[in-house]
Formats: C-alpha cells, sequence, structure tokens
C-alpha cells in the first residue's frame, strides 16, 4: 500500500544527502520548493493510472516498480535548476537514479555496507545516458516495467555477488 | 485524445487476455526501510564514486 506521508519523509531524506553531494561538488543549483510534494502529485498519477491498473487490486506492487516510476518521474518534471542546460539535465538524471537506487537498496539490504564493481558502475553510467538522452513529451512514454526490469537486474547482480563471496 | 490511453503500461486489450499482475511484496506503508542515515551513505558512500565518474563522462 502506499502513505504519502512516508514516502514523502523518504524523498526528502535522500534529496537532502544529494544536495549535499552537489554542494561538495560546487555546483551551484536551486531546487524547485516543496520538491517532494511536486514528485509525488506527478508519481501518484503514474501509480494510479499506470501501474495499479495492471495489478490486481490491492496488490502491493514492488519496489522495483516503485523506484523505476518514481525514477522516471523526477527525471521528467526535473526540479533542479542551474545556469547550465547540461548540468541542469546531469543533475536531475543522476537525482533520479540516486533516488531509484537508495529505494531498492534500503529496502533489501538493511545492514550491509555496499561497495560497487566497476562494471555495475558502468551499468549506472549507461543507466544516466538514457535517462538523459530521452526527451519525451510526457512521462507516459517511458516504460514503467522496462525500466524496473533494469533495476531487478543491477539489484541481483549486486546481491548474487554479496552472497558469493 | 484520452492521454490515459498513451501510457506504455496500459493496453485493455492485454489485460483482458492476460489478466492483471500480482507481486510478492510486503507492504511498504509500513516497512520502515530508509531513513536520513541510510540514504547518506547509500548516496553519498556508494554513489558519490559514481557520480564522480558521471561528472567526467558528461560535464567535462
Amino acid at each position: 500500500m502506499y502513505e504519502r506521508a512516508k514516502r514523502k519523509q523518504e524523498l526528502k531524506d535522500i534529496i537532502d544527502a544529494f544536495k549535499d553531494k552537489i554542494n561538495s561538488s560546487g555546483y551551484e543549483f536551486e531546487i524547485l520548493p516543496d520538491v517532494e510534494d511536486r514528485i509525488l502529485n506527478n508519481y501518484e498519477i503514474l501509480l494510479n493510472e499506470g501501474l495499479r491498473p495492471i495489478h490486481v487490486d490491492g496488490t502491493s506492487i514492488n519496489i522495483f516498480k516503485i523506484a523505476s516510476a518514481t525514477e522516471i518521474t523526477v527525471n521528467y518534471i526535473g526540479p533542479i535548476k542551474t545556469n547550465s542546460p547540461k548540468t541542469t539535465i546531469f543533475l536531475n538524471a543522476q537525482l533520479a537514479l540516486d533516488i531509484a537506487f537508495s529505494l531498492i537498496f534500503s529496502k533489501n539490504f538493511s545492514d550491509v555496507k555496499i561497495v560497487l564493481t566497476e562494471l555495475e558502475e558502468d551499468l549506472l553510467e549507461n543507466h544516466l545516458e538514457w535517462l538523459m538522452y530521452n526527451n519525451p513529451a510526457g512521462f507516459y512514454e517511458f516504460s514503467i516495467l522496462g525500466n524496473a526490469s533494469f533495476w531487478k537486474s543491477l539489484f541481483t547482480c549486486v546481491l548474487q555477488r554479496i552472497e558469493n563471496k | 485524445m484520452n492521454e490515459k490511453l498513451n501510457l506504455k503500461e496500459i493496453s485493455q486489450d492485454r489485460i483482458a487476455i492476460l489478466g492483471k499482475l500480482k507481486n510478492a511484496e510486503v507492504d511498504l506503508s509500513k516497512h520502515e526501510f530508509i531513513n536520513k542515515e541510510k540514504a547518506e551513505h547509500l548516496v553519498n558512500d556508494v554513489l558519490g564514486p559514481v557520480f564522480k565518474r558521471n561528472i567526467l563522462a558528461f560535464l567535462k
């Protein structure tokens, strides 16, 4: 099920950490006020019109699809503004990626300290390319399920590597 | 045109043929899985190197 206040706090924790990361990198930026609400207002459209209608009523939709829809929403609305279009596109895509990654990995790893391999970082770089180079007329044009498959694949790679250590 | 019809995932024809999906997932509204500390670890420690690498790939 979905509880907006809880999800809003989860987003705030991730976005606050991301803002610290941008600040430490020296980029000047602004972020839209009420960013969590703006994200959730749009996310709920995808949830209610894209995900729930294809799931049995009452189903708890899995974290990969939730992260996928949230990532698509963030990348589409672009809450971060800078004075450079290139930097703006980059930072919004990276924020979207960080939110999806954090939702998935925090839900599935409670204590493990994760260090990504170079190949896993390669996958994330390719994923960022996809986010940055798409310029759709609307977020309806992304596939939530296709993107969820990417995230489940990456997560499975990391999980298997850690379990096989 | 009804914008809902443009959603990638929605094909009433396919839903009629295939039925609806089920998931095996906990109720995330009651499952505490992320907090400020975990977010800082994931965003800065785990994804910090990815961020720096992507800056070199796309902004430099």
